[in-house]
């Protein structure tokens, strides 16, 4: 009577009615060029999901990720103004995103402050300093910046380099969640806490350690943007937080911690991505894209715990 | 009863599962007019789940449901109500900070207009009471009221509702003894004069025996026994339940205690905890009884490393330990058994598996990297070793029944090479059939691993039943130990109550 | 009491009046007042450095407070009211949110404080108004599209935030002037002044319209305008002379037009000197400095207007302009 589905099917049987119903709407969708642009969105943003889902699956969350992605792109083009060689700008940039993600872990691990405070308020100061930084304006390194392009721009064997850069991500994170003991102990201090500690898990350093791998991931993908657009602009990811918790929520990471995986994030990036694509590819208003944004997001959430609450 | 009497209620044929579980399978229950049925069954034998499809909570999936000689297909909560079906849970659904007439009539108050007629509602709700023989003020906030009139008020609110049909689950739980014979009294009136029929769940056998005329036994989802009270003892109802003879409920056993695993000497905390002094031996099983907050679960964790000792000093193995953290409790061969499993010892939504292993996961790792093959060979190892019944080890451990449950968390610290087990409440929320695996395998624990075993307890019978010995606390203070072989329960509870 | 105290007492009392008094001996500096709305462009910043550095280096009988409201209208407000506690004789004022200001305008006003309003103009009576109108700038730009395309062809438009005029009026503008002629905005969107967004936006739409379909791209700013560009240049359709015009007139932007890359672009004022400079003209009721800012215009209301017109800045003026509009531009250090 009622089809036991595999845990993750609504959202896998979204994403294909997405792309049928999207290849019907624009005959330009299924163009090569056009997935490879789509396949590179779902890199850039894919990434601070990897990262969103590593924190949301302890049972936190991090809103600070937009002001990470701006600032590491202010100081990568700040540093690249000043004649750094392109290795040091990136070795720094990706330092200060982790340091920031330090940051919010000590703060939520070990000074106890919730996860959603800490890391609001990380957001307003990051974002305070990429601005300070930029004395309000947007960086630009100019010619400078013409060596670094091939980072967010480029193509490697005909698809574009920052896909080589998720997957990387992506395969590291996988082996990391299902083969280790550190993986492991973040399912378990995502569950359940008290028991985690029970069980002679280190609680705190878990914690710590996976709002650390957010902020990293954060500044990687600021490098990535700032790559692409080759100038520094302290304005930019506004919002960017949410459309990662977004990416992980479709994908299955429960927001009570405990359930999710790297798999379901990618997922959840090729859904948002295309939905955006495929709006524009079609026309519609900006306001209209908004809207329908949002019922699809509700839509592929109910599949999914309509899936759950049945069987 | 009245003989031949129309059959009110008739539910056949009930099937109903969940996903690795088939909680019911083919239950044939009907009541007749005025009749008391009791259900029993072990915890996971499907009275909830029979009850639940009862008042419309749940769907059958297979299975006729007939309410009146009315047949129903799929009834919602609210069509169950409204042909006077009516389920008092042991949670009563109730609004505390309301009165007890706002609680009667809730959602159907008396109206005078668009007004709300409060004199006629608190008129009919004294009625009601007066009707029932209950002494209890309509005005009363519910808050104010003990648990056994807040049950009172949940009764009369189903016959307000003219309730033909009443479920009370386990309602005796909360009651003092003077309190429960009024309830019985109270039932035998509606069933023998207003026509009422009642369906009885209770785990304790006695009260079956007091108060129902038929009984119904499920057991793994199936009715196994379908008759006349009068027909049955108390051991022909347990075999029924568990499917085997008890026997003696205690295992027998025969110590032989070894070198001291555990020994600590004025342990204090900083909050309750006073001078606590206890000796453990290998392959010893010994309890730790008191009364609720005497400071045994305290105990327990600050021997394990959950808590900080604020004084005094735990030695293990005759080596002095410092035990800060849950970590160096585990490096050191201890191992906790949480008092609630629910929220302190299970990844509910985790597999059977994860819930194995979280306390070894270096044990099955080189250098982090888990060895898949290796956590595969230890939890099968502890899953055959426990007997632990699961689909498979990745099944989800929230549906497992409440013994499995705690099996698991049994396993976990097994396969942590746990050498001293702290365990606390290890049976509670566990049936009968259940207690009786856990208590073989303390035995076992103890005998053939040579593990010592410190339980703490509120069942009195249960600590003296298996165990060597026992401590008695009182107020954060471990007050007496006694030899659980030559010692009573009135000499227990002495030293447990005195102030 | 003590003799000592007491002389003591009445020095310091003799120090306080004289200390309080003196800016009245030596003829105190006119206070002049800026509420500035955010600091989160550079070209708000650009307005507030240039007009700073002017007024320390010019106005020497003057004394420039600033304050910024951090992007937030409720303390613009308190903003205005501790610069009035300072005794400022005008006000001069970028305002972050138009409505939310004009019961605080209307009480200076009332007592006699002048206004001047920045950039953005307020819905009701002020001193004056000084800045650039963003409907004009729209026009010029439309009037470039129709010139250069001779009078036909597909347009791309990528506008700001809209819930800000500048972009409204923007649109508004550029539509006007490209009526009756045969240019069609063929896609359009909101990408909120960001260039990321309108990079993606523009990708996707290359991908909507094959080569030779669209003729030119506007955008209601510079950076979005790079954003376009880079979205063309990825796309490998740089050579097919698609226009981009941007608005701002950044430096950034300048040389890219001289470079060939942006087609045009307008400079925005950033009403630098030009703010205090009106501001001190009004305090010491020098109207001839005023009239050097520009044509004075009077509205039916009293207020009055110097509007700062717009220069449009293509490929052959570009190097003229080199430097001297704002935001950061390696070559320019």
């Amino acid at each position: 009577m009622t089809l036991a589905l595999p845990r993750g099917a609504g959202l896998w049987i979204a994403l294909a009615a997405l792309i049928a119903v999207s290849s019907f709407v624009s005959p330009h969708f299924l163009n090569p060029t056009n997935l490879l642009n789509v396949l590179r969105q779902v890199a850039l943003y894919g990434i601070l999901g990897v990262g969103m889902t590593f924190v949301i699956l302890t049972r936190g969350i991090d809103l600070s990720v937009g002001s990470i992605v701006a600032f590491s792109g202010v100081l990568g083009a700040t540093l690249m103004e000043q004649g750094f060689p392109i290795p040091a700008t990136v070795a720094c940039s990706l330092a200060a995103g982790t340091v920031m993600g330090v940051v919010n872990g000590l703060g939520v691990a070990y000074w106890r402050i919730p996860a959603f405070i800490m890391t609001l308020g990380s957001m307003v100061m990051i974002r305070g300093f990429g601005l300070m930084l930029a004395d309000g304006g947007t960086v630009n390194p100019g010619k400078a910046a013409d060596n670094f392009f091939w980072l967010g721009g480029g193509y490697l064997l005909g698809i574009p380099t920052p896909i080589y850069v998720f997957s990387l991500v992506c395969l590291i994170a996988y082996g990391v969640l299902s083969h280790t003991t550190f993986g492991r102990a973040i399912f378990a201090v995502g569950s359940n806490d008290e028991a985690a500690r029970l069980s002679g898990i280190n609680v705190p350093l878990t914690t710590f350690a996976v709002y650390a791998i957010c902020g990293f991931l954060a500044a990687l993908s600021g490098l990535i943007f700032l790559s692409r657009l080759s100038v520094g602009d302290p304005n930019s990811g506004l919002g960017l937080e949410l459309e990662a918790i977004t990416i992980a929520v479709i994908g299955g990471t429960s927001l009570f911690g405990g359930e999710g995986g790297v798999s379901g994030t990618i997922g959840g990036a090729m859904v948002l991505a295309i939905i955006a694509n495929v709006l524009n590819l079609a026309g519609v208003s900006p306001f209209s894209q908004q809207v329908v944004k949002g019922a699809i997001i509700i839509l592929a959430v109910l599949l999914e715990t309509g899936r759950k609450r049945r069987n | 009863m009245p003989e031949a009497a129309e059959t009110v209620l008739r539910l056949d044929g009930i099937s109903k599962s969940f996903p690795g579980v088939r909680a019911l399978s083919d239950v044939t229950f009907s009541l007749a007019r005025g009749e008391i049925r009791a259900l029993v069954g072990e915890n996971g034998a499907g009275k909830s789940t029979l009850m639940k499809i009862l008042s419309g909570a749940y769907v059958a999936d297979a299975g006729r449901i007939e309410v009146f000689s009315e047949a129903l297909t799929r009834p919602s909560p609210a069509a169950m109500i409204a042909r006077g079906v009516a389920v008092i849970y042991q949670e009563l659904a109730q609004a505390p900070h309301l009165t007890v007439a706002e609680n009667i009539f809730l959602g159907r108050l008396p109206r005078k207009g668009l007004r709300i007629d409060w004199p006629a509602a608190r008129a009919r709700t004294a009625e009601v009471m007066q009707r029932l023989g209950f002494d209890i003020d309509p005005a009363a906030r519910l808050q104010d009221l003990s648990v056994a009139r807040r049950q009172m008020v949940e009764i009369a609110k189903a016959l307000v509702r003219d309730a033909r049909i009443i479920v009370l689950d386990e309602p005796s739980a909360v009651l003092a003894q003077a309190e429960i014979d009024q309830l019985f009294a109270l039932v035998k009136r509606l069933a023998r004069e207003n026509g009422v029929a009642f369906v009885y769940i209770s785990h304790r056998l006695g009260e079956v025996f007091a108060l129902a005329d038929t009984v119904t036994v499920l057991r793994d989802g199936k009715a196994v026994f379908d008759g006349k009270a009068s027909d049955l003892n108390t051991q022909i109802l347990i075999r029924h339940m568990v499917g085997r003879d008890m026997g003696d409920v205690y295992p027998k056993r025969r110590t032989k205690p070894g070198t001291v695993v555990l020994e600590t000497k004025g342990l204090s905390d900083r909050t309750f905890l006073r001078e606590a002094s206890i000796t453990l031996r290998k392959g010893e099983i010994v309890g730790l009884f008191g009364l609720a907050g005497a400071g045994r679960t305290e105990l327990l964790r600050t021997l394990f490393g959950a808590e900080h000792p604020s004084a005094g000093m735990i030695e293990v193995a005759g080596a002095p330990a410092s035990l800060r953290k849950p970590r160096d409790g585990i490096a050191n061969g201890l191992g906790l058994l949480p008092e609630d499993r629910k929220t302190q010892g299970l990844f509910l939504i985790q597999s059977v598996g994860f819930n194995i292993l979280s306390a070894s996961l270096s044990r099955v790792s080189d250098h982090g990297i888990i060895s898949a093959r290796r956590e595969r060979e230890t939890v099968r190892a502890q899953i055959d070793r426990l007997s632990v019944k699961t689909p498979s080890a990745g099944a989800a451990v929230q549906n497992l029944s409440g013994g499995n449950q705690q099996k698991c968390v049994f396993a976990r610290l097994v396969a942590a090479d746990c050498q001293i087990l702290l365990a606390d409440e290890p049976t509670r929320g566990v049936d009968v059939g259940a207690k009786r695996e856990i208590y073989d395998l303390l035995v076992e624990l103890a005998a053939s691993r040579e593990l010592a075993v410190l339980m703490a307890s509120s069942e009195l019978p249960e600590v003296l039943g298996i165990c060597d010995r026992l401590y008695v606390m009182r107020e954060g203070r471990v007050v007496k130990e006694l030899d659980a072989r030559a010692t009573s329960e009135e000499e227990v509870m002495t030293y447990a109550a005195l102030h | 009491m003590r003799k000592l105290t007491r002389l003591a007492l009445l020095g310091s009392a003799v120090l306080a009046v004289a200390y309080i008094a003196s800016p009245a001996l030596a003829g105190d500096p006119i206070v002049i007042g800026f509420s500035q709305a955010s600091s989160n462009s550079a070209h708000r910043n650009t307005m507030t450095n240039r007009n700073k550095e002017y007024a320390e280096k010019n106005l020497t009988d003057s004394k420039l407070i600033i304050t910024n409201a951090e992007g937030k209208s409720a303390k613009q407000i308190s903003d205005i009211e501790s610069l009035e506690v300072q005794g400022m004789k005008v006000l001069m004022i970028s305002a972050q949110d138009g409505a939310a200001v004009i019961p605080t305008i209307k009480g200076l006003m009332a007592k006699g404080i002048k206004v001047v309003t920045l950039e953005r103009s307020l819905d009701t009576p002020v001193t004056l108004h000084i800045g650039p109108h963003n409907k004009p700038i729209g026009a010029l730009a439309g009037k470039f599209l129709v010139d250069k395309l001779g009078g036909k062809g597909n347009v791309v438009e990528i506008k700001g935030d809209p819930a800000v005029a500048p972009a409204v009026e923007r649109h508004d503008g550029f539509a006007e002037a490209i009526k009756g002629s045969a240019i069609k905005v063929l896609a359009e969107t909101h990408a909120d002044w960001d260039q990321e967004k309108a990079l993606k936006f523009m990708e996707d739409t290359l991908q909507r319209f094959p080569a030779g379909q669209i003729q030119a791209v506007y955008t209601h700013n510079d950076n979005m305008a790079f954003g376009a560009l880079r979205a063309i240049q990825a796309a490998g359709r740089d050579k097919e002379g698609i226009l981009i015009v941007g608005i701002d007139g950044e430096n950034k932007a300048i040389r890219a037009v001289a470079k060939g890359d942006l087609a045009a672009t307008f400079t925005y004022s950033t009403v630098a000197p030009q703010g205090v400079i009106a501001a001190h003209a009004l305090a010491a009721g020098d109207m001839a400095a005023l009239d050097k800012l520009g044509a004075v215009t009077k509205h039916d209301d009293g207020s009055l207007e110097v509007e700062i017109a717009s220069n449009m800045i293509t490929k052959d003026n570009a190097k003229d302009f080199f430097c001297k509009g704002f935001g950061d531009d390696p070559e320019c250090k």
